[in-house]
């Protein structure tokens, strides 16, 4: 807290991420693996001079996430972290730490602890990310993407107001929170070579599991159970605001009463020819409740948000195997 | 998939590895794909023509009765060679394994990789190294993967090719100093290896990469929010079935034919009573569509109701006065 004065937000040099497909495999396999519990890790490489990042090396920290991030400030991650880091470089990476990945379900990453983390990782490094993993289609679909706090956030996170009026001063919505990076899969030379060599292999039915009539259904109704308990956080932290409302309406009321008053008092003095009376006396005897943080709301709306995107995507999947099913068997029979 | 070999499994002296059973050996290696890309990086690194030797430790499982060894991860290890001695970076070794020990604490050293054209007199002193000692793959025998993607000094398609080594010969007792050549002689054993994925997730990231990297090194990994690869999946189906079509259009009789068609007949023809039950079928169809259509509509309803919400706040406390 004492050093964040000298904190400035800089832009990050680097607009796109490189992912060698030996760390895609490994990441992925590690959270599928390891599902449903959550995972975090550190992605090693380098800055290119082309602006991207080439994260050569991931190594998932020694235990399960409770929540998302939780990881990323604990002693025992940064320490596993760093002694991975030093370990590679006595191998002659030239390796550095460039972020983190986490495994999450849909929008349940919006959490406190991850964007904490991500944010001081991004004051001292411009250039740091974080790779989700969405679990929400494990086992039919890969949805991975990277993140970074955008500029509007880390200003309002720098200054720590998070009123509507820093909001709108940073120009930031909930639907800003992050900018998506691009991800490039680079293949080395030689794995290029090897997938080259293999033969076209059939695919089992298990991958095409996303083709199946409800394959959706489990995962539907997780999403929905975590959109119901993002939904109650929401309100919970809605009617604080509304309170706030609330109050505030009332104690204004009370100053445009008493404003009148003032001037019903004023014009009766200037009729007798008296001395008026001070019109900004209010500010000393009322006092307004100040806005609570919009900062729950805000985390909450995104997780809602993306929560929402996930289940009509796994609704319109729904629709479209479902009336493709329906319309052949129908039709079959009829003939 | 390279085309199934055939090995003579024999029956084996096993002095270095006293918690092996003799009578069977291991007899498959399964590597992992995401083990098998991290070590075709680090072999990648060896410079062409000094042709310095790169290897590194195979982490993994081994099955109960040893039969089968998966391979699950690989890190380099910086090696010497001087004449014929080699001297392994013991250390980095001990460090990466104790490290990645913490986080799969299931897993030990299997034994090692390295890319040779030949198996020389080095390769049993790095064996050495590993069936020997703690860390290591002690008291199990020791497995060698060996990488050959170089002929004549060119880069070709690797191949992969598994041993297992046993030491023959009396062992030599008493305190080692370094690896010098002619401590222990082993043999080294081919046994075959197949690729696998241990997880569908996986699968798919693997074939995402198969089709799409053909011809170029990089390409965009794309997350759709859109049912695109729904469509994709069902694209490939589409054209399973019309290959399908075309086999049976020119089939001979052959008994393998017979038993496609079989099968074919068979999985058409078991039918669940439900599916000749029109009406009763239309209706369970419907109801679904109108839960899922209503699960969407309410969905929707919710994000509409925080964008409004976001919107009315921001507006409401604009205007404000004090």
């Amino acid at each position: 807290m004492a050093t964040k004065q000298t904190k400035k937000y800089q832009q990050p040099t680097a607009t796109s991420i490189n992912v060698e497909s030996s760390v895609l495999l490994s990441l992925i396999r590690h959270t599928s693996e390891n599902y449903p519990s959550l995972f975090s890790g550190a992605l090693l490489g380098f800055e290119d001079d082309e602006g991207s990042i080439d994260v050569t090396h991931a190594y998932p920290f020694p235990y399960p996430d409770q929540y998302e991030g939780g990881s990323f400030r604990s002693r025992s991650g940064a320490k596993y972290q760093q002694e991975i880091l030093e370990s590679l470089k006595k191998l002659e990476y030239g390796v550095e730490f460039q972020g983190w990945f986490q495994s999450t379900v849909s929008g349940n990453f919006v959490t406190t602890q991850l964007i904490e983390g991500l944010a001081q990782q991004q004051l001292t490094n411009k250039n740091a990310f974080i790779l989700i993993h969405n679990m929400a289609s494990v086992g039919k679909e890969v949805e991975l993407k990277a993140f970074r706090l955008s500029e509007g956030f880390i200003g309002a996170y720098i200054d720590g107001k998070w009123k509507s009026k820093d909001l709108e001063a940073n120009k930031l919505t909930y639907l800003n929170i992050f900018d998506e990076l691009p991800i490039n899969i680079h293949n080395q030379h030689l794995v290029n070579l090897y997938l080259a060599g293999l033969d076209n292999e059939a695919k089992g039915e298990k991958e095409f599991d996303v083709l199946n009539l409800s394959s959706n259904q489990n995962v539907t109704a997780q999403l929905l159970e975590s959109l119901y308990s993002q939904v109650d956080s929401y309100n919970y932290d809605q009617n604080n605001f509304n309170y706030y409302q609330r109050q505030h309406q009332k104690e204004v009321s009370k100053i445009t009463q008493w404003k009148q008053q003032r001037k019903l008092e004023n014009l009766e003095r200037a009729k007798r020819g008296d001395k008026e009376l001070d019109t900004e006396e209010w500010r000393g005897i009322f006092k307004l409740p100040s806005e609570p943080s919009r900062y729950n709301n805000m985390l909450h709306s995104n997780a809602i948000d993306v929560l929402a995107d996930d289940i009509l995507k796994k609704c319109d999947e729904e629709l479209t195997k479902s009336f493709a099913i329906e319309r052949k068997l129908t039709a079959g029979d009829s003939q | 998939m390279p085309e199934q070999r055939s090995y003579m499994h024999l029956v084996r002296p096993n002095v270095a590895a006293p918690g092996a059973p003799a009578a069977n050996g291991p007899s498959t290696v399964k590597i992992q794909a995401p083990a098998l890309f991290q070590i075709l990086e680090i072999v990648s690194k060896q410079v062409l023509y000094t042709d310095k030797r790169i290897i590194g430790t195979l982490l993994g499982s081994r099955s109960d009765d040893l039969s089968e060894f998966e391979i699950k991860h690989a890190f380099m290890v910086p090696c010497n060679e001087t004449g014929d001695s080699v001297t392994i970076e013991d250390h980095t070794h001990k460090t990466l394994y104790q490290l990645y020990k913490k986080a799969h604490p299931k897993d030990a050293v299997l034994g090692w990789f390295g890319s040779s054209s030949t198996i020389d007199n080095t390769t049993g002193l790095i064996h050495d190294f590993y069936s020997k000692g703690s860390d290591r793959a002690y008291p199990y025998p020791a497995i060698y993967l060996n990488v050959d993607y170089l002929k004549d000094n060119r880069i070709s398609e690797p191949k992969l090719s598994t041993y297992i080594g046993a030491a023959v010969g009396k062992p030599v007792s008493g305190v080692q100093l370094g690896w010098k050549a002619n401590i222990n002689n082993y043999i080294f054993t081919p046994i075959p290896n197949e690729v696998i994925s241990s997880s569908v997730t996986e699968k798919i990231a693997l074939n995402n990469l198969r089709e799409k990297s053909v011809n170029t090194a990089s390409f965009v990994l794309d997350s759709a929010e859109d049912a695109s690869f729904l469509s994709a999946q069902l694209e490939a189906v589409t054209s399973n079935i019309d290959k399908l079509l075309a086999e049976i259009s020119n089939v001979d009789n052959s008994d393998a034919n017979l038993d496609l068609l079989r099968l074919l007949s068979n999985n058409l023809l078991n039918k669940p009573q439900l599916l000749t039950n029109l009406p009763e079928l239309e209706r369970l169809f419907s109801a679904h569509n109108q839960d899922v259509t209503l699960i969407e509509y309410l969905t929707k309803v919710i994000k509409e109701q925080i964008e409004l919400s976001a919107r009315l706040t921001a507006t409401a406390e604009a205007e404000k006065k004090y």
